[in-house]
C-alpha cells in the first residue's frame, strides 16, 4: 500500500511535468519518493536538484543539490550561492526545505523553525507544492543575486 | 488580434493559459491565475518573465514589451533568512 508521501508525489508530479515541459526543465522521477530536476541559471549553466520527500506533507521535502554524473549530493561545485535564499551554508533557506532546519541537517540555518509547522510558517507563503518550490528555485537561479557556484 | 496577448503561465498548481488585452494590468493577470488555479487568495505572488518580476504590478502588460504568445511564471514569494 502506498504511503501518504507516495500518494502526494504521485498527485503532484503530473503538474510538475507539465511545467517542466513548458519551461524546458529536465525532470526525472527516480522512485516513488524522489525526483531529479535540472534548472538553468543566470550564468547559462545548469544546476541539478535531488528532491526527497519521505515524510511529505507532514514534513517538507529535502532539496539537495545534485551531480547527475557522480550522483553525489551537496558538493560545493554543484551548489549555487547568492543572497539569503541560496544560503552560504549550502542549503536553500526556506521553511519548505527540510535541510534548512538545524534539527534535520547540521548546515540548516534555522533552529527557530518547527518542521511540523512548515506549512503554517509565514515565510512559506504559497510554496506548498513541488511545482511552487521548483518555480521559486528557478527564479532564484535567474535572479541578480545569483553569485555562481560555491566551489 | 494584435491588441491581445496570449499568456502561458506556469503556476504552483499547473499551467494557466489565457488571452488578455495588452492593456491588462499585471495585478489583474495575477488575480485571474490565482482564481483559475485555485491558489490561496492571501498568498503573495510575482509574475515573472525571463527571470524578471513584472513590477510595478499596476503597469499594463504591453508596457513590459510583451506581445504575441508569452511564457510566464507565477512565483510564490517568501523565504527564510
Amino acid at each position: 500500500m502506498p504511503t501518504v508521501a507516495e500518494l502526494c508525489l504521485g498527485e503532484e508530479f503530473g503538474p510538475l511535468q507539465e511545467i517542466a515541459h513548458l519551461e524546458g526543465w529536465q525532470l526525472d522521477q527516480r522512485d516513488s519518493l524522489s525526483f531529479v530536476l535540472g534548472l538553468p541559471a543566470r550564468d547559462g549553466s545548469c544546476f541539478w536538484l535531488l528532491c526527497r520527500c519521505e515524510n511529505y506533507p507532514g514534513a517538507p521535502p529535502a532539496w539537495h543539490w545534485y551531480n547527475p554524473e557522480t550522483h553525489a549530493i551537496d558538493q560545493p561545485r554543484d551548489t549555487p550561492t547568492g543572497g539569503n535564499f541560496l544560503h552560504s551554508s549550502g542549503v536553500i533557506c526556506a521553511p519548505w526545505n527540510l535541510l534548512a532546519y538545524k534539527s534535520a541537517d547540521a548546515r540548516g540555518p534555522h533552529s527557530d523553525w518547527t518542521i511540523g509547522d512548515w506549512r503554517a510558517n509565514p515565510m512559506t507563503g504559497g510554496c506548498k507544492t513541488f511545482s511552487a518550490m521548483a518555480l521559486r528555485i528557478a527564479f532564484e537561479l535567474k535572479a541578480p543575486s545569483f553569485a555562481g557556484r560555491r566551489g | 488580434m494584435h491588441d491581445d496577448i496570449t499568456l502561458e503561465i506556469a503556476t504552483p498548481n499547473g499551467i494557466f493559459t489565457a488571452t488578455f488585452p495588452k492593456t491588462t494590468k499585471v495585478t489583474e493577470v495575477i488575480a485571474a491565475a490565482v482564481a483559475d488555479r485555485q491558489l490561496a487568495q492571501g498568498d503573495a505572488f510575482d509574475l515573472v518573465h525571463n527571470g524578471e518580476a513584472l513590477q510595478p504590478v499596476e503597469r499594463p502588460l504591453v508596457s513590459f514589451g510583451l506581445s504575441g504568445t508569452v511564457t510566464l511564471e507565477l512565483v510564490a514569494t517568501g523565504s527564510g533568512v
